[in-house]
């Protein structure tokens, strides 16, 4: 069960593979801007090819869960990385939880709310 | 790609370029939404001091590139579009709550359409670029800017200069994205994309037609033809030198140019000497035969050829000559229509010259031109008299009906009155548009109304069963319903 985590004083973002689940599950905390997005993105990827090699022959039924609890904005770039994720092998399998309703509009608005929860 | 109806893996590869930019378009457009009104306006100063502060370079690249113009009025024309919109839009709100009326329970709240396509011109590129730009980020629309063929790099130019100003300031990505390609196909791709909010559309009548037929709600333009009518009341050497400021300006590549002179026979030669001292040269009938031939196409179109050159180019390539350092060429024409090709809109320093017997056959004469092909633009009169003033206002089907100013740079607005800034003016009706205004900032938001319970008193009050009676009238309603309680 790895945990990535990287953490500066505007953002956290920790990521958690969890076997049983199926799932890899990232909790972003804070003001995910364009910096943060970059930095969130190639943590993410980390974390993702993590749980692969994890997974072996099962890579294509993982799902991704975006935990948005504690962010209050989100840049067009975390948009971005949404959609990244989004196209992963398997695909459909992301899932963005816990929004606000501020940012579940925005989802909305860039045509992204298929996967918002 | 050209020109050519692209189908098949052509359409596909346009249809995938369409959606990647829309997809941008529209995930800057969710972010941009969040945007305060204070971090909005520090977009806007920073993308107007940016465009401003480059006025020149760009001015002398859209007069290289599109071969059209003066380069130092492109700069005015560059100054227009970035200073003087920037001061009439810096106060206005654009986010949040514009208005709370306690009376009427209604709270006007401003929300942004969404991504805005920019159709640029060619006689104005960088400019209305920059303009329309400056409206659009004001109101936190993204906007992808589609420059003609003819243009394409200066108005790339402007577009990087203001994105890159845009995110120094915080803007979100894309908030400002130029089309990679401009074909025909592209453009309708695009204008017709689903997910595209609105399409400003300044250009030839064909471009804005596409722009209305697309399906996309558009603000566009009609063409101009601008008459402008003398009276004996005027003052004659202030008019004469107001026109020939105008006419001249960029070589009459402002739609807004006057198109025709029209004056009362008695003031004729006064009128002439005055453009003669200003270096208008009125042609002789046989060279006014050679420019019509040579300024418009058969099927009545102005030749793009002569557009934004100046008098000397235009009598050249019309293969007569005059003499050097001429400005205007004047046209003396007796009707209006196909058969007297002159009396439409060209965008070059040419004026159509109407000598007619007194105000009311000229105010006629003006009335023909206006609704010849320039309906719902502009007019212009120089006179002292109240009246016929009004009377002209009256008669005319224009969106602005300018009076002792130079037509050109009063329809723009900003500058001989307090008309909005504008690179797109509104032709109403008459020019298929939705508006007579000059198009700007208040124009590109969506106006969401809260509306708190306010009871129709009188008809709270009011039997309504009495509705369903067949032996009441509607006197017998109304008294009831207006009865004073």
């Amino acid at each position: 069960m790895p945990t990535i985590q990287n953490e500066r004083e505007s953002l956290m973002i920790s990521t958690k593979y969890e076997m049983e689940c199926d799932e890899l599950r990232c909790v972003f905390t804070g003001r995910l801007d364009a910096e943060a997005s970059r930095a969130d993105t190639e943590t993410f990827e980390s974390a993702w090819q993590t749980a692969q090699k994890e997974r072996g022959d099962r890579a294509s039924s993982m799902k991704i869960i975006f935990d948005l609890g504690e962010v209050d904005y989100v840049a067009s770039g975390f948009l971005r990385l949404c959609m990244q994720a989004s196209k992963k092998p398997g695909g459909n399998q992301l899932h963005v939880v816990n929004t606000s309703p501020d940012i579940k509009k925005l989802f909305a608005m860039a045509g992204l709310d298929l996967f918002v929860y | 790609m050209g020109a050519s109806q692209e189908t098949g893996d052509g359409g596909v590869r346009v249809r995938g370029i369409a959606d990647d930019l829309m997809q941008r378009a529209l995930m800057s457009a969710a972010v941009y939404e969040s945007y305060d009104q204070e971090a909005t306006d520090h977009i806007v100063e920073r993308v107007f001091r940016a465009g401003f502060n480059r006025r020149v370079e760009l001015a002398k690249m859209a007069a290289e590139e599109t071969r059209m113009g003066v380069w130092q009025h492109k700069v005015i024309k560059n100054v227009l579009a970035t200073h003087l919109v920037y001061e009439n839009i810096r106060d206005t709100k654009t986010v949040g709550v514009l208005s709370e009326n306690e009376v009427t329970g209604i709270t006007e709240i401003a929300q942004p359409l969404g991504p805005v396509l920019a159709i640029i011109p060619v006689t104005n590129p960088t400019s209305t670029t920059m303009f329309k730009i400056l409206i659009c980020l004001k109101t936190r629309n993204p906007v992808i800017v589609s420059p003609t063929r003819k243009a394409v790099k200066c108005c790339e130019a402007a577009a990087r200069i203001c994105y890159e100003a845009a995110l120094e300031a915080g803007a979100p990505d894309d908030c400002i994205q130029w089309m990679p390609e401009t074909s025909r196909e592209m453009t309708h791709a695009v204008m017709g994309h689903k997910k595209l909010a609105l399409i400003l559309a300044t250009g030839g009548t064909g471009l804005v037609g596409a722009a209305y037929s697309s399906g996309t709600p558009a603000i566009g333009v009609g063409p101009g033809n601008v008459p402008v009518l003398i009276d004996d009341s005027a003052d004659l050497p202030f008019a004469v030198e107001s026109i020939m400021a105008s006419k001249t300006f960029d070589n009459g590549t402002i739609c807004a140019s006057e198109q025709a002179v029209v004056l009362e026979e008695r003031i004729s030669a006064d009128v002439r000497r005055e453009f003669e001292r200003h270096n208008g040269v009125m042609l002789a009938a046989e060279d006014v035969r050679r420019l019509q031939a040579c300024a418009v196409l058969p099927n009545g179109n102005m030749n793009p050829d002569v557009v934004g050159q100046s008098a000397e180019t235009v009598a050249r390539l019309a293969g007569f000559s005059v003499p050097e350092g001429t400005r205007l060429l004047l046209a003396r024409l007796t009707g209006t229509g196909l058969e007297h090709p002159l009396s439409g809109e060209v965008l070059a320093p040419i004026l159509a010259f109407y000598e007619e017997r007194d105000f009311n056959t000229a105010i006629k004469r003006c009335i023909d031109l206006n609704y010849l092909g320039g309906v719902g633009h502009t007019a212009a009169i120089y006179s002292n008299n109240e009246e016929r003033i009004a009377l002209f206002g009256r008669l005319m089907n224009a969106g602005r009906v300018l009076v002792n100013t130079p037509s050109s740079q009063g329809a723009v607005g900003g500058t001989y009155n307090t008309l909005n800034p504008s690179f797109t003016l509104g032709c109403g009706s008459g020019g298929k548009n939705s508006t007579t205004e000059n198009v700007t900032a208040k124009h590109l938001i969506n106006i969401k109304r809260l509306c708190r319970p306010r009871l129709n008193e009188r008809l709270a009050r009011f039997n309504r069963e009495e509705y369903c009676d067949e032996t009441k009238d509607v006197d017998a309603i109304l008294r009831d319903y207006n009865r004073n309680w």
